[in-house]
Parts: structure tokens; sequence; C-alpha cells
């Protein structure tokens, strides 16, 4: 019995140390990444990846061989994060003095990242790039500055759109767009039926739901911007303080799900996906998935609805930018993979997989952006009507209030436990802080 | 125990002394070698963070700030809720755990026909990682499609879907549900395990005398199992204590802080302050408070006495 | 009767609890297998089906097809036996270190285990990875090894020393009576009585390496150096959860688990230990 055993422990052990073995020699194949560039022969570069899935890994992977052969002196690793663990991995990796050559990121962290010098400016290459001319003025005025230098180079662009669930809308007899908020908050009442537990709207509730809400009060308010001239949150004003509480009662009244006060990104699509709700603030990337989900017939997208004084105030970004990392051996051959991902056909090609709209001019042409759910989106893009209602990416705290403080307040006042004159001061005093502080160091913007 | 141990060897010479000396030391060498290699540096850096103004967003900007971390971990109004949050999230999910992992390990004490096949599936629940279980229990406890409440729907206990994630106070049940269903088969496999080695000639004895099932039980079965039970619950504890991945995937602590425990708390601000002082001020403080639980437990179950640690 | 050990409950309320803990065990993973045979329409559909009412293989083959998960599979399995393995073999040492002598340092040493599991991982993953990435060990399965076996020492080790304590000591002081070396009468007589402690605390340890996800996150960016957690953690995506990929890679990565548990419960089964204990 004794020896029986021992025999199994030591033959396992020795199948440990084999298969270790051969998994060692995989790891020192990768390893030379970062070096063995000096030499200026073979010159290897990283590429990390924050959204991966099949379809998109499978398409960036071929653009990098596409890249590979026509610079054989270059090979490309392709690598990936999940997007919810993105964020704290490039902060880590860039404290860390590791981060890959190539990084796609998103414009929440884009100001931090390169405030930390994790991130270099591109300005240089920029102010080179031959294509610069041909960019569409949404992707030239993107949020991809720090300090005025450019730090990254757009994807493609994404802008909040109402996927609506047409077949509720025409159970109830509505049309099937919705024109103004006034409308929407109808129709959320309408569509509300408790006892099939279907609901107007997929709420947000969770992490960067604010953002949501701040879209309707800076509509409600008229204003261009989370603070008024003097910088203080335009949440101080009686109408923004009355324009909170309206898209909050959307919750509060029953209107969306009652489990959707904890709802991030990935749930408020699946609530709109099962049939839990039949309105969803979502951008274009959203239509894929929806596709692959949902029966065809059943849904549609619509552009945001108008505010009173005719405008739509809409957030728009791109989704993750190429950003070139402070600590690579390879500023050229970076380039050289950034401007050719970034390439008017690459551009093309990758706004269509992904349903985002591209960031030349001339690629809005194309027909694919004309048609079926995402022609809602060119449209508004195109629209002059249009005010970009986006959160303040400067602040380099902002992902903090998003992500958590108004969080827990807003939860706080949709459980009852704290009335709305508190939350909304005390968000509102939050963010002015942090806006005056930004003031005091950034005098001229 | 070792009192006895070590008379027994006293014949043996000098020299063979003086190396039993070290033997222990010697013994516990590479164990101690990898901890320390690995942790050393990582802890002895965050001790010094607990005192800066460490933030990943401003390399610029890290500075000795003294107890300014620790001002504000005392100063945020959230703390006293999550303290609480802790407190019941260890005692229910521990004592449960246990419980529920004794009672399984007892009535697994005795063979049955495929009793083979059922611990292989009655331990599985361990085999899984702890993201997938809460992917799958938050799936179950969802008011949309969720199994639970198509079951209890079925049962007419309710007579409408519960959004049981999202409700204020209770929300952290369902995580602590899904805890407890991860954690059973561990208590059960330690215990078991240490169940078998007690002499069963013990219970004959006590046949012999008369002593029921549940005198046994008491008199016998925990006594001497006793150093399992302290240790892994000792460790247990300060393991709970420490983890907070449930509560992220389920609830991601809300609504309102209602689910969250001091780590998935901080772990959440972390995330997007990205504050390393702070969180290492967290992890000061979490240190001190095990510190004194440990001591307290050890004494309390008279441990040194018990066990010769 | 006499051939049973005694610790256990009257038959039929054993029989109900057994049925529970089963019932109780179960019902997670029937839902895990429901899911991954529904198509997606059927899981997002208005309806919820207890069974599948369009039962699909499907997903299992997209599993397959979409991500490289036999490779995830080697991958964890390397991690896991290796790490597994080094922790068990320190473990036994150090365990019996503590169990059975009286020495100075003996708190100090207990207290630096047990001070390592009382910080919570975040704050450890940025000094790891400054020191890592000095050591070229990023994104490798070196990396997960060394800290999945530093992660589950402390916990394995001083679990090992409450098993060497509830074994007599008085049968290896008859082996070295009978002129045993103290090695070998551990070999021989000590471990083999323990061998149910032994094989849980190596369960243990390679379900903590297994099970990992946040190192496994943090540390691995390649393909090819991405562990069975962290591939199923690849099905939530920005905006969508694969729910069917994700449960049937799910039901696929229990599998080894599911086999290691066959092959080695039958260690913790009484007769070998009683054996040892008479003899």
């Amino acid at each position: 019995m004794k020896r029986k055993w021992l025999l199994g422990m030591s033959v396992l052990l020795l199948m440990t140390v084999l298969l270790a073995a051969c998994g060692g020699n995989k790891e020192n194949e990768t390893n030379g990444a970062n070096e063995g560039a000096a030499s200026g022969e073979k010159v290897k570069l990283t590429y990390l990846d924050p959204i991966p899935s099949p379809e998109r890994t499978a398409f960036m992977q071929d653009m990098i061989k596409k890249f590979e052969a026509e610079n054989p002196n270059i090979t490309v690793e392709y690598m990936s994060v999940p997007w919810d663990e993105a964020n704290k991995k490039w902060m880590t990796m860039g404290a860390a003095g590791i981060l890959p050559d190539v990084i796609s990121i998103d414009d929440t962290s884009l100001a931090g990242m390169a405030s930390a010098g994790y991130i270099q400016s591109l300005q240089p290459f920029y102010d080179k790039w031959d294509q610069v001319g041909n960019l569409t003025e949404a992707a030239k005025q993107a949020r991809n500055k720090f300090k005025d230098e450019v730090y990254a180079i757009p994807d493609a662009f994404l802008l909040q759109g109402l996927f609506i669930r047409t077949d509720w809308f025409k159970e109830k007899g509505l049309p099937e767009s919705i024109d103004t908020w006034e409308n929407y908050f109808d129709y959320a009442k309408q569509l509300t039926d408790d006892s099939k537990g279907q609901y107007g709207i997929s709420f947000r509730g969770g992490a960067n739901g604010i953002i949501r809400a701040m879209e309707y009060v800076m509509a409600a308010t008229h204003s261009d911007s989370w603070f008024d001239a003097d910088g203080k949150s335009i949440l101080y004003k009686p109408e923004g303080k009355e324009a909170f509480k309206r898209f909050y009662d959307l919750y509060l009244n029953g209107n969306s799900p009652e489990e959707s006060i904890n709802w991030g990104f990935n749930e408020m699509v699946q609530g709109f996906m099962t049939g839990q709700a039949g309105i969803l603030n979502q951008t274009p990337e959203v239509i894929a998935v929806a596709q692959k989900n949902m029966q065809e017939g059943t849904w549609n997208v619509v552009p945001m609805p108008k505010a009173d004084d005719g405008k739509r105030y809409i957030f728009w970004g791109f989704t993750a930018a190429y950003a070139m990392s402070s600590n690579t051996k390879h500023e050229g051959e970076a380039w050289k993979l950034i401007s050719f991902m970034s390439s008017p056909e690459n551009n093309l090609a990758y706004s269509k997989a992904n349903t985002s709209i591209p960031i030349y001019a001339e690629n809005l042409k194309d027909p694919f952006f004309s048609e079926g759910p995402i022609a809602g989106y060119a449209g508004s893009m195109a629209d002059s009507n249009i005010v970009f209602a986006g959160p303040p990416s400067y602040l380099t705290r902002l992902g903090e209030f998003t992500g958590t403080y108004s969080v827990q307040e807003t939860q706080l006042y949709l459980t009852g436990s704290q009335d709305l004159d508190t939350t909304v001061k005390n968000l509102a005093d939050w963010l002015t802080t942090e806006q005056t502080a930004y003031l005091k160091d950034n005098p001229k913007s | 125990m070792s009192a006895a141990n070590l008379s027994a060897n006293r014949q043996s010479g000098k020299r063979k002394k003086l190396f039993r000396r070290f033997e222990p030391y010697l013994l516990l060498l590479p164990a101690l070698l990898i901890v320390v290699a690995f942790f050393a540096y990582p802890l002895g850096s965050s001790l010094r963070l607990a005192f800066m103004h460490y933030v990943l967003f401003e390399p610029q900007n890290i500075k000795f700030s003294g107890l300014d971390n620790f001002k504000s971990l005392l100063s945020d109004s959230v703390m006293p809720k999550v303290l609480l949050n802790s407190a019941l999230w260890i005692v229910s999910v521990v004592s449960l755990q246990f419980v529920l992992g004794f009672a399984l390990a007892v009535a697994l004490n005795k063979p049955f026909r495929g009793k083979g096949a059922y611990q292989a599936v009655v331990f599985l629940p361990w085999a899984v990682s702890a993201f997938l279980i809460g992917m799958i229990f938050k799936w179950m406890f969802s008011q949309r499609n969720g199994l639970i409440n198509e079951l209890l729907m079925n049962l007419g206990i309710i007579h409408k879907p519960v959004a049981f994630l999202a409700l204020s106070g209770t929300s952290i049940i369902p995580v602590i549900i899904a805890m407890i269903w991860y954690g059973v088969p561990f208590f059960g496999i330690m215990i078991l395990a240490a169940l078998q080695s007690v002499p069963h000639e013990m219970y004959e004895a006590a046949d012999i005398d008369g002593a029921g099932r549940v005198r046994q039980l008491f008199q016998i079965t925990i006594p001497y199992i006793k150093p399992t039970i302290v240790l892994t619950l000792l460790l247990r504890v300060i393991w709970v204590f420490n983890s907070a991945d449930l509560i992220y995937i389920m609830t991601g602590g809300g609504p309102a802080n209602s689910s969250d425990n001091l780590p998935s708390y901080m772990f959440n601000k972390i995330g997007y302050s990205t504050d390393f002082g702070q969180a290492s001020a967290l992890g000061v403080f979490m240190l001190v408070v095990l510190t004194l639980y440990t001591i307290f437990f050890l004494r309390i179950t008279k441990f040194r006495e018990a066990g010769d640690l | 009767m006499a051939n049973f050990l005694r610790a256990r409950f009257p038959g039929w309320i054993r029989f109900a609890v057994l049925l529970l803990f089963l019932a109780a065990a179960l019902l997670p993973f029937y839902w895990l297998f429901v899911t991954s045979l529904k198509d997606r329409q059927e899981i997002y559909g208005d309806v919820l089906t207890l069974w599948p009412a369009n039962l699909t293989w499907n997903n299992y083959i997209e599993t397959f097809r979409t991500s490289d998960f036999l490779g995830y599979f080697k991958n964890s399995l390397i991690v896991s036996l290796s790490s597994g393995l080094l922790v068990l073999i320190v473990s036994i040492f150090g365990g019996y270190a503590l169990a059975r002598y009286r020495f100075r340092g003996k708190g100090v040493i207990l207290l630096i285990f047990l001070t390592t599991q009382m910080v919570p991982v975040m704050i450890l993953l940025v000094p790891l990875f400054i020191v890592f990435g000095k050591l070229a060990l990023l994104n490798t399965l070196g990396a997960l090894i060394i800290t999945y076996t530093a992660l589950n020492i402390p916990f394995c080790l001083i679990t090992m020393s409450g098993f060497f304590q509830q074994t007599p000591v008085a049968l290896e002081e008859a082996a070295m009576i009978d002129g045993c070396s103290r090695l070998s009468t551990v070999a021989r007589i000590t471990l083999p009585i323990m061998l149910p402690g032994l094989v849980a605390t190596f369960v243990f340890a390679f379900m903590g390496a297994w099970n990992d996800l946040f190192f496994g996150v943090m540390f691995t960016t390649s393909e090819h150096v991405k562990t069975v957690p962290v591939g199923l953690n690849g099905f939530v995506q920005k905006f969508d959860v694969n729910w069917g990929e994700m449960s049937a890679g799910g039901m696929v990565s229990l599998i080894p688990v599911a086999i290691l548990f066959a092959l080695i419960q039958r260690y913790i089964v009484s007769g070998l230990s009683q054996g040892a204990v008479k003899g």
C-alpha cells in the first residue's frame, strides 16, 4: 500500500516537472519580446487589446498579420485583457514600467495615463502624419489630448442612441421613435407592465450610471458642460436638481426593473435583451450583440431625443484609441503600427466589424453606415444641432466619481436612505471642488 | 507530546543533540524561504505606502503623508456600515460553512455503496473558480429568468419575481449563500480527513461504557480532532475576512454599499482612484485586527496547551 | 459494526442529510449544464425553461473553436500540479517541525505565516508586478507557480501541522526504538496514517491555484499563458456575457477536477488509515 502511494507520488512529481519544463520553453520565447531589440534587426512589438471578443480578436490578429507581411522586420504580439480589468492593468503595468508598446485605451483613462507619464505624446508623429487632413471633425476634436498634445489616435467613434423594442412599441400603439425627452419619460411609463415583469427603461444604477443622468441634466438645463461658466456644477441650479429628480424617478416610480439599481454596462444590455426593459441607452457597438441575441424585427435603434431647445445633447467618444507607452524602445515601429491600424482602409474595415463610426469623412460615405440600425447613429452625428454632452474627462479623479462616489450617493437616494437635497448637494460639491482645483492649475481652459 | 518525544531520544549522542536543535529550523527552511522571498518586499513596501501619498495616476506626487491615509479611512462615512457588514459576513459564512461541513463529514464518515461517486460530486463546488460561482449565482438569483425565483414561484412561496440582489440591506444574503456553497466542501474534506484518524478503539470503549452518539461526538470526536478544527477555523476566518470576489461579481457591493465588506469596498474604490496609499493603510488596519483576533482565538481555544504551538 | 467509525448519525437522518447535501451541491451545476445546452435565443428568451427546448451542443463546439481551451487546460494543470506538489512537500517538512518540536521562535514563525494571509492581495499587486517585471517573469506560468505556491504554503503548512499533531506520536517513538531513522519513520509510519490529511492539503493547494482569477488576469496577457479561469472570464465581454459558451467552458473545466477527485478521494476513505493505526 505504501509503496504504491510513493510510486504514484513520484510519477506525479515527474509529470509535473516535465510539464513545467515544456511550459518553460514557451515562456522564454515570448520573453524576448522587449529585449533583443538593440541589435536593430528583428523588432518585436507588443499590442494590448482591452476589448477582446472572439470576433474582434480574430479581426485584430488578422490586421496584425497584414502589418507583419508589409513589415517583414517587425513582429507584433497580440495580447488582451478583459474590459473590466483593463484600467487596473494599464495602471499597474504603467507603474511597473512594463506597458506593452502599443495599447488601446479609452477616454476615461487617457488623461490619467498621460499625466502619469505612462503613455507618451504622439504630437511629433501626428504633426507629420499625412492623414490628418482627411479626419472627421469629431476625430480632430476628440478627447485624445492632454495639455493640448495628442496622446492617442482614435480608433472609431461611439455615440449614444436609444435601442427600442419595436414589438412592444407596436403593441402599445406608440410611434417607433423617441423625438423629445417628454416622449422618453412618457413612453417609459406606458411600456411598463409590472405584472409581466416588463419595464420602460434599462436603467443604470451602478458604475458610471451618473453619466447618463448628467446627459439629461445637460439637456434640461441647455448646458454644454457639467459646470457653469464660474466652474460650479449645474446640479446647483434648481432646474438641474429638478432634472436629476426626474431622471431618477424613472427608477423610483418603477419604470425600470428593481434590480437595475446595481446594473452596469453589461447588465443593462442584458436587461434589454432578456425582455426586461423596452428602451436602452447605448452605443452602436451593442448592435452586433443585439443581432446575435435577439430576434430580427423586435428591435431597432433611434437617435437620442431632442431637448426643448431643439438640440440633441449626446455623449460621444472613441472606443479605445491607439496610444504608445513611454517605456517602448521602438517608437518608430510602434508609430508604424498605429498609423497602419489607423489607415483609411483598415479603419473602414474596423468600423464595420465593430459597428462604430469611422474617423475618416470619406469612410462615412460607405453605404454600410446609411443602412440598418447604425444609420440612426450616423444620422445624428451628421446633425449640426448636436451638443457634446460628455463628462469632464480632464478631471483625473473623474473615474472615482463616476465609478464609486456617485454610485454610493445615488444608490442611497434610490433606496430612500438619503433625501434628494443632500444627494444633489453632495454630488455637486464633489464635482465643484475638483473643477475649482483644476481651474486653478489650468487657468486658461 | 513533544516532551515525551524528546525524552525518547535522550540516549542519542551529543553531536546528534546539537543537530537536533537545528532540525526544526532546517525543516521549516524551504517553506520560510519561499514565503519570505515572496512576501517580504510587497509587504514591506505596502507598510511604507500606508504612510505615503501614493496614487498611481500621480507618479510625480509621491510623498510622505504621515497618518493621513488612516485619518481618511476613519473619517470615511461608509466605514461603520462596511465594518458591520464584514462582521456579519464572517460570522454567518464561517459558522454555517463549519456546521454544514461538519455535518457532511460526519455523514460521510462511514462507508456506503456509491460513497466514492457521492464524495466526488458533493466536493465538486470547491473545484469551481470563484468567478464562475459568482456568475452562476448571480444568474440564478436574478429577477429576470432567475432559477431561484422560478422555483419559488412554482412552489407558490412568492407570486412575483424578487430582485434578491437589489434589496437594500439583504442583498448580501445571496452572496453569503453562494459563499457557503463554495466553502462547505472545504470543511467537509478537512474534517473528514481528521475524523479518519480517530482510532475506532476509542468508540468501542465508549460503547462499552454506554455513551450515546451525541456524547461520543462531544467527548471523543471533537476533542480528538480539535487541532484540525481550531486551525481550519482560525485560517478560514482570516481567509473569508479577506475574500471579496463573490461580492464584487454578484452585487458590486450595492445597493449603496449594503453588501460591501471591507476588502470589496476597498477593491472597488481603489480600482477607480488607484490610491494605493489608502489601500495599504487599510491593509495595515486589517493586519492589526486579524492579529488581535488570532491571539484572542488561540487564547480562547486554549490552543497552546492543546496543540503545543 | 466494529469496523465502522462511530461518529455518525442514526441511519435515516444520515440519509436525509446526504440527500440534502447532494441536492444543494447539484443545483448550480444543473443550471450551468442546462444553460450550456441552450441557444442564445432561449437563454435570453421571455420564458425560463428548466430543460432546453432546443437542445444544442453548439456552445461546446464554439467554445473549443473560438478559444484555445485545451491550451488553458494545459496551463492550469501545469500551474496547479507544480504549485500543489511544491506546497505539499515543503508543508510536510514544515508542518512536522511545528507539530513535533519545541523550539525558540516558533511563535514568530507561525506569526510570519499567518501575517501573509491577513493582507488583501490587492495591495501586493503593484510591488509584485515590479519584482516579476524585473525578473522577466511576467506573462509566464512561472510567475503564477511562484505566486500560488507562496500564497498557499502558510495555510497548508499550518493545517499539516494540525494533522501531524493528531497522529499519535507513540507510533513514531516505537519505530524509532526499533532502530528506524526519523526520516524513514515519518515516511513509513506517520505519513501513511495521515494520508487523508496529505490528500486534503494537496487538494487545497491545487484548488487554490486552479481557481484563482485575480493573479491570472493580472500576470498574464498572452493567449498561450492564460489559465482556465482567465479563459472563462473572457466570455464576459464589454457588452455581452456569452452565457452559453461560458457555461459550456465551465462544465468542461470541471472534468479534470472531477477526475482528480475521483482518483484521490479513495484515499480519504477509512480503510487505509484505520489499518495503519491498528498496525
